[in-house]
């Protein structure tokens, strides 16, 4: 670009402003495509950490996108440049000159873009075409990924939709609707929650205790509902360590230190 | 023998969840434990307080030595033992299972005290040892005493009877690990000093009153190395102990206890002259 400037020829200000910015952003691309070569190349140094390349492949990415925004945006004063050559051009540097001249795209680039244009083209009629399948049948393509996440979501939406309703009725709404003298559920006096029994008596474990439930946590249930869960320590070993705190337990070497000596200090 | 310990606190209210939950890691039933622990001291030897202590500056260096060595000898078996009695069933009758204390018919301890009898073994620790380790780790020693006058016979050996206390808990096993899930109960003083360890006048459980309040409870989680100074061993033990911690996580927190809570060392009561 040098020769348009030794040149002198009048160029208006504002082309010269597109190629200026045009050319800073190229080097910043230049300039980060090249680090991610030494990181990758360099036999010596151990592959940089996935998230490290992630990022750095993410700014690449950037980069290119902002070169080709500001090409679409200039389309037009570009494309209606024309390069004229500088007698002044170093001709030792003939093979740049020829680059820069030329008006069609090398042979490689232009085989490299016509494969992915073709590619992209077959995966969007693949798409089209597994669309069109899964319309006709849903069940088809249901991975064994798939069930595996359907089926915890099913728990935590059956969850949420089970909240939304009032339970402990002993009928539907629609029996008490038609009268629910007649219907017979078995059910022959009021259910009645067992008397919560001394745990100590109860350290048998033999497998009658009620099954216990555990509550899902999700995002959307309501804040009672959350408030329940810490109540019961679902929340772990913060929870209980905090409520042996409020209840001004003995400290644990102070039941140390009776266990060894016998008395209380 | 060395052992390896993490302790986690339990509160009452969490005993039977976290019950259930160990019964789920361990793939076991609890296991009922009732204990009775009598605490002895050491008799210190008279005149250890006259020793003079090294901080004086007069005197030469090879007198100081060998006063350091004096008390050395002195104080070495100076500790707090104990003779643990295990309480078991003392016949297996039908409805006594597998020797446990427990009635599994009335579902609940069995508390007549005719029916018991109670395995004694004197048991010595060390303080843990005071580097920087994950764990407490500590010498211990246990003998079994089959039969005779208990009180009596650690008098004559040199340990003076200082107090009791009873252990009740669960006992869950897990690989090399024992998990002991427990509390202190208080026991009163008995009448005769040769009834300390009978097990006959000891009151039923439930007019024992509990040392903490709030009934909480301990998790112990121990593991026992039969040779303390295979490193390799010791390690084993260490990483066994540390993915329970892990494991266990959500529902206690395991850490080492205090050091110095669990020293068992009868502090030399120093007179300056």
């Amino acid at each position: 670009m040098a020769s348009f400037e030794s040149e002198g020829t009048k160029i208006e200000t504002d082309v010269w402003k597109v190629l200026d910015r045009l050319r800073a952003r190229l080097q910043l691309l230049v300039g980060s495509l090249t680090a991610m070569q030494n990181d990758l190349a360099n036999p010596n140094v151990a592959l940089p950490a996935w998230p490290q390349f992630q990022t750095s492949m993410n700014k690449v990415q950037q980069e290119i996108n902002q070169v080709a925004e500001q090409i679409k945006q200039n389309r037009e004063t570009l494309s209606n440049m024309v390069l004229v050559p500088d007698p002044k051009f170093p001709i030792r540097q003939q093979h740049i000159l020829q680059t820069l001249m030329r008006t069609k795209m090398e042979p490689s680039v232009e085989d490299w873009i016509e494969q992915n244009l073709k590619a992209a083209h077959e995966k969007t009629e693949e798409e089209k075409r597994d669309w069109i399948e899964l319309d006709r049948n849903p069940l088809k393509r249901l991975t064994e990924d798939d069930r595996r996440q359907l089926w915890p979501w099913a728990a935590v939406t059956a969850n949420i939709k089970g909240k939304s309703h009032i339970w402990g009725a002993d009928f539907t709404a629609a029996e008490k609707a038609e009268g629910c003298e007649k219907i017979e559920t078995g059910l022959m006096r009021p259910l009645e929650e067992p008397p919560t029994p001394d745990p100590y008596a109860e350290s048998g474990l033999d497998g009658e205790e009620p099954q216990q439930y555990v509550e899902v946590d999700v995002e959307g249930a309501d804040e009672a509902d959350k408030m329940d869960l810490d109540q019961t320590r679902q929340s772990g070993a913060r929870a209980a360590s905090h409520s042996t705190l409020a209840r001004s337990a003995i400290p644990m070497e102070n039941i140390h230190r009776f266990m060894t000596k016998g008395v209380q200090t | 023998m060395h052992e390896l310990s993490l302790y986690g606190a339990v509160p009452a209210e969490d005993h039977v969840q976290i019950l259930q939950q160990l019964a789920g890691v361990t793939r076991m039933q609890p296991q009922h434990v009732e204990e009775i622990h009598l605490v002895f001291k050491a008799r210190t030897p008279p005149g250890l307080e006259k020793v003079h202590g090294s901080g004086g500056s007069q005197g030469n260096q090879q007198q100081q030595n060998e006063i350091q060595r004096l008390k050395g000898m002195l104080q070495s078996g100076i500790y707090f033992v104990q003779l643990v009695g295990t309480i078991v069933a003392s016949q297996t009758p039908a409805e006594l299972q597998n020797g446990q204390l427990f009635d599994t018919e009335r579902n609940e301890l069995v508390e007549d005290r005719t029916q018991q009898k109670v395995n004694w073994r004197f048991e010595f620790k060390d303080t843990p040892e005071s580097t920087k380790q994950p764990t407490n780790t500590r010498l211990i020693s246990r003998t079994r005493f089959e039969d005779g006058e208990m009180i009596a016979f650690m008098d004559l050996f040199g340990f003076e009877y200082v107090n009791r206390y009873y252990i009740e808990g669960q006992k869950f096993y897990n690989q090399d690990t024992t998990i002991f899930v427990h509390r202190v109960r208080q026991l009163p003083t008995a009448d005769n000093i040769r009834d300390t360890s009978d097990i006959a006048k000891i009151p039923p459980r439930s007019e024992l009153q509990l040392l903490d309040p709030s009934e909480g409870f301990v998790l112990q989680a121990t593991i026992d190395i039969v040779d303390g100074n295979v490193q390799e061993l010791k390690d084993r033990a260490v990483r066994q102990l540390l993915a329970l911690k892990e494991t266990l996580k959500q529902a206690v927190t395991l850490a080492p206890a205090d050091r110095l809570a669990l020293d068992t060392r009868i502090p030399i009561p120093v007179r300056r002259i």
